[in-house]
């Protein structure tokens, strides 16, 4: 059973408690935040180093976290920057153009060892990695993570509008894809 | 849950098909045990990031107090390091003075730049005066008065109609005022001068002013009889006397 987030921060204050409530902190979200990163970059190698970077950037700001929002929105919020970071260092290391990003993504997904191109499941993977990076990160927020559009703004520093104009483009996208495929 | 209920919905309003679709992440879990090790692999990483970041070196614990002294003392004993092209040029032109080196010869007593300081010359305070800027002004106007009167006088003693004041521009304009002055009397200079008194403070000389209120006691010090006797000597012909001076 998990401690609520106050207490959590409380005891991450005190030095006696502060290993012990951090430890807590990445049983309780490690594995959305997992998940989260995953989608983005497909790799488990990749979210791997991803997740354990975002966790030594909690530990080195949470002293400052202000608390003017939800823990997760901001641990959130940080894994998606940290994911967009990866993402952006391998385009540069690979010099691949922003339109062979998406195929290059689209070819971590074949490459899992569980694809399988028959199976719905999969052409939905196919279909999120050929949306531009921001609608990738709000239909996975919306649809995987269920997301209100009010914490979404918080951690992607969006207006709702424009979030749900986002997602509805997504949505058809992906529905036209599958259709084509 | 109304706000899962929500985006359902709105998923379906959207795309049906979308909506219809298997929801689950089909990429394989992480290896077994991954979530149960995570947390010691992060701390792990914590614990090494702090002892990184620790200065593991020693430093003596006056080393920066004595630095400059130091340094001065370096510099003096193998002389100041030289630019690549100063020492290059030099090589080219006068080998022998390039490979002299350049030690300083002449000794430096200890401590000097530290109690080095600037002796500031005082400057010698006379006994100043201050006129007032409304006084300053009088005495500019009083001057100009004194020049115009002194002009127009020697225009009325000079020209040929001898008829008072003459106020002819062209005779005051070719009046040449210091010849003109050189010929009027004490006694005329002295008349105007009464005639309009100069107040505040007089400058006689440099170092020798006579302030106001020393010469309204000189004044107020002068007999009666003095006061008629300089007025009987100096006034104005057919002038009459106040009584009660």
């Amino acid at each position: 059973m998990h401690l609520d987030d106050k207490e959590l921060l409380y005891q991450f204050k005190q030095s006696a408690t502060r290993e012990r409530a951090f430890t807590s902190i990445i049983k309780k979200y490690q594995e959305k935040l997992y998940w989260h990163i995953r989608r983005m970059v497909i790799d488990h190698d990749d979210a791997n180093d991803v997740l354990q970077n975002v966790f030594i950037k909690v530990w080195n700001a949470l002293d400052n976290f202000r608390e003017d929002s939800q823990l997760y929105t901001w641990l959130y919020r940080i894994a998606t920057n940290e994911s967009l970071t990866f993402l952006e260092q391998q385009k540069k290391r690979t010099s691949v153009s922003l339109s062979n990003v998406e195929n290059g993504l689209a070819n971590k997904v074949i490459a899992d060892k569980h694809f399988d191109a028959g199976k719905l499941e999969w052409k939905l993977q196919l279909a999120i990695q050929q949306l531009p990076e921001k609608q990738r990160l709000v239909f996975n927020l919306r649809y995987y993570d269920e997301m209100p559009y009010e914490e979404m703004s918080k951690v992607l520093d969006t207006s709702e509008g424009a979030l749900k104009a986002s997602y509805h483009h997504a949505v058809k996208k992906i529905e036209e894809f599958i259709k084509n495929h | 849950m109304d706000y899962k209920r929500d985006i359902s919905g709105e998923l379906a309003e959207i795309s049906p098909l979308v909506a219809g679709l298997p929801k689950h992440t089909p990429y394989g879990p992480p290896e077994a045990g991954y979530w149960e090790t995570l947390p010691g692999v992060v701390m792990g990483q914590i614990h090494l990031q702090a002892v990184q970041h620790r200065q593991v070196y020693e430093l003596p614990e006056d080393y920066f107090d004595n630095f400059p002294s130091k340094m001065m003392g370096l510099l003096q004993e193998y002389g100041v390091p030289v630019a690549p092209e100063i020492q290059a040029e030099l090589e080219e032109h006068a080998p022998l003075l390039a490979s002299m080196g350049r030690k300083t010869v002449f000794e430096l007593p200890q401590g000097y730049f530290e109690q080095f300081h600037v002796e500031l010359p005082v400057k010698a305070q006379g006994r100043v005066v201050s006129f007032p800027r409304r006084t300053q002004q009088w005495f500019a106007y009083v001057a100009a008065a004194v020049v115009a009167g002194i002009m127009v006088s020697a225009a009325f003693i000079f020209t040929d109609e001898n008829t008072g004041l003459k106020s002819s521009y062209n005779a005051v304009e070719n009046i040449n005022v210091s010849e003109g002055i050189s010929k009027l009397s004490e006694e005329e200079i002295a008349n105007y001068l009464n005639a309009h008194p100069v107040t505040g403070e007089i400058a006689t000389s440099a170092g020798n002013e006579i302030s106001e209120p020393e010469f309204q006691n000189a004044v107020e010090n002068l007999s009666e009889e003095e006061i008629q006797q300089y007025l009987l000597e100096n006034g104005e012909p057919g002038e009459v006397l106040p009584r009660g001076i």
